[in-house]
């Protein structure tokens, strides 16, 4: 009896807080199908009283800004996700194999100073981080948003835990055959990782996806912008003042990727996180 | 250093024993990477705060000119100020609501446990900006969601609050923001701590008579111990260093009441072109951070022995 009032209870307090958590999103996705006159109503209209999906194609495509579209942002988002996920797959595998499986002097201080790196925030490096990215002559352009989350303390971290737990015997039996070490690398250890691509992959897409103050700081000619950016051109205080089912709209469509791709890898996602609180080895 | 596997091997360098060879080798990329994005930006920083340099290419040293400036700069000292308030606020709750959820979600037969563990999970993968207009809107006076759920519970006197617009509720309101995106992710890494607790040392302190909140207490707090460690450094790093919430929602104002130490940075050199000024302010963060980080991992490695 006592047990199941305790059930009754957890199930409230989950029920309120997972009401909280998706309450603004599922009045976003509302807002976004709505006329503009039953967006802001009270009581607040949780169903559309007239569907009107030509807002996605609206917001989609009509050249908000000077000459550009969610469209084009969108673009070069995906370009600078998929580019930055697949870079850092094949470096922090690289780099995680070196400190999963060899020794040498000075490779644990190393380790930690990649991993000291995750306890500071990238907004107090910004502004020499702009002069490098200005030297290397990669200012207003995608490669900028690319290179430096190409490789990080978190993504070096999860691939050396992952590879640790690999048998090293399968690298000595190739050695014997006469395999060089880098093909010991390709093609025998990065293809026995498995679902911890999918883990690197979806935890560097999500970073990526979502930056902002990077892009804001090193990119200044609009049809390079990405979706972030460009959705920070509407808002409070811009000129669409009113087309407020357009902003839900082009929001809508900006989680969208990154929720799909969380819902097709929700376990690898998981598991990433949990490896990179040190919980699983 | 290396293996006797490795010294019987006939290509074995004289010198440098092949471990380390290929390891370096392996490694080498990140080393790269440590020197251009942390290392250099770091030296970069410090050089430049040591000077008045503006975005030109002049740079005059002028020593510790810019960190005494700072010292007694009352818009430094009120973004500090701004910055402790908020990750304060936003990192306590969002820490104790993570662990409460943990704690709640820690029961696999519970049906519809998956489907929760989702929902918690959603404003974290989504970004910033496009839950930032729908933050805006949430906030709205009068017309928002907020006024709209303030009527429906008969609150009517507080639907016209100006949450971004009033000093004492834009720190609340932006708190507000960042503990509906960061908690969840909190909450995952606490479930899976928890789960990491053998199941018999509860069951045998119940047996021993012990109530529910005596075992979360005296045994799974303690064992808790190292993922805490975790949760409030990470928590702490990445509020304090937030820029996108604060300039979705308020832009830093009213007033200066959330200009935040990333704002401060980011409008004092990318608007007002102080760079020696921007750079000096940077350093002081960084040790800030760094402080933190190692003092919270301190106090919390001891506080649960004395």
């Amino acid at each position: 009896m006592r047990h199941f009032q305790g059930r009754i209870v957890r199930y409230v307090c989950l029920t309120l807080y997972g009401a909280f958590s998706v309450m603004p999103l599922a009045w976003m996705v509302s807002a976004a199908f709505k006329r503009p006159q039953d967006v802001l109503t009270i009581p607040i209209r949780w169903v559309p009283p007239v569907w009107q999906p030509g807002n996605f194609v609206q917001a989609l495509l009509e050249p908000r800004f000077s000459g550009s579209s969610l469209l084009t942002f969108a673009l070069n988002s995906i370009f600078v996700a998929v580019v930055t996920s697949l870079a850092s797959i094949i470096l922090s595998s690289f780099v995680g194999y070196g400190f999963a499986k060899f020794r040498f002097r000075g490779r644990d201080p190393l380790l930690w100073a990649m991993l000291s790196t995750t306890l500071l925030p990238f907004s107090s490096v910004i502004i020499p981080l702009y002069l490098i990215m200005r030297g290397l002559g990669l200012l207003d352009s995608l490669w900028a948003l690319i290179v430096p989350l190409a490789l990080t303390g978190q993504t070096i971290f999860l691939a050396r835990q992952f590879i640790v737990s690999l048998p090293s015997e399968l690298m000595d039996a190739a050695r014997v055959d006469g395999a060089g070490e880098l093909q010991i690398f390709g093609r025998i250890m990065f293809p026995l990782l498995g679902p911890a691509i999918a883990t690197l992959g979806i935890l560097t897409f999500l970073v990526s996806w979502n930056q902002f103050l990077w892009p804001l700081v090193v990119l200044s000619s609009q049809d390079h912008f990405t979706v972030p950016l460009g959705l920070s051109l509407m808002g409070l205080g811009s000129t669409f003042l009113v087309d407020y089912h357009l902003w839900m709209a082009a929001a809508t469509l900006a989680v969208v990727p990154p929720l799909v791709f969380f819902l097709l890898l929700e376990r690898p996602y998981l598991r990433g996180l949990e490896t990179l609180s040190g919980l699983k080895e | 250093m290396s293996s006797s596997a490795s010294r019987a091997d006939p290509r074995e360098h004289p010198l440098i024993p092949r471990e380390t060879k290929y390891g370096l080798f392996f490694v080498s990329p990140s080393i790269l990477f440590f020197l251009v994005f942390w290392i250099a930006p770091v030296v970069l920083a410090l050089y430049y705060s040591l000077t008045n340099w503006k975005i030109g290419p002049n740079a005059t040293f002028v020593g510790l000119r810019n960190y005494a400036d700072l010292l007694i700069d009352p818009r430094f000292r009120q973004a500090t100020l701004a910055s402790a308030e908020l990750t304060g606020l936003a990192v306590a709750s969002t820490v104790l609501l993570a662990l409460g959820l943990a704690v709640l979600l820690n029961d696999d037969a519970l049906p519809g446990n998956r489907l929760f563990k989702v929902l918690i999970i959603l404003p974290v993968v989504t970004d910033w900006v496009a839950t930032g207009l729908v933050w805006q809107l949430v906030f709205l006076p009068n017309r928002g969601v907020l006024p709209g759920l303030f009527s429906l519970v008969g609150l009517r006197a507080w639907m016209g609050l100006g949450w971004t617009s009033t000093s004492s509720l834009a720190p609340m309101a932006i708190a507000l923001f960042i503990i509906w995106k960061t908690t969840g992710l909190y909450a995952i890494i606490f479930l899976a701590g928890l789960k990491g607790i053998p199941r018999h040392f509860a069951e045998a302190a119940v047996v021993d008579g012990a109530t529910g909140w005596q075992v979360f207490q005296q045994i799974t707090l303690p064992l808790l111990r190292p993922i805490s460690v975790f949760v409030v450094v990470t928590a702490f790093v990445t509020t304090v260093g937030l820029f996108e919430p604060v300039f979705m929602l308020t832009g830093g104002g009213p007033a200066d009441a959330t200009r935040v130490l990333p704002i401060f940075l980011y409008e004092t050199f990318f608007q007002f072109h102080n760079g020696g000024y921007a750079s000096a302010a940077g350093v002081l963060f960084l040790l800030l951070c760094l402080a933190f980080a190692f003092g919270a991992a301190r106090v919390m490695r001891y506080s649960f022995y004395e």
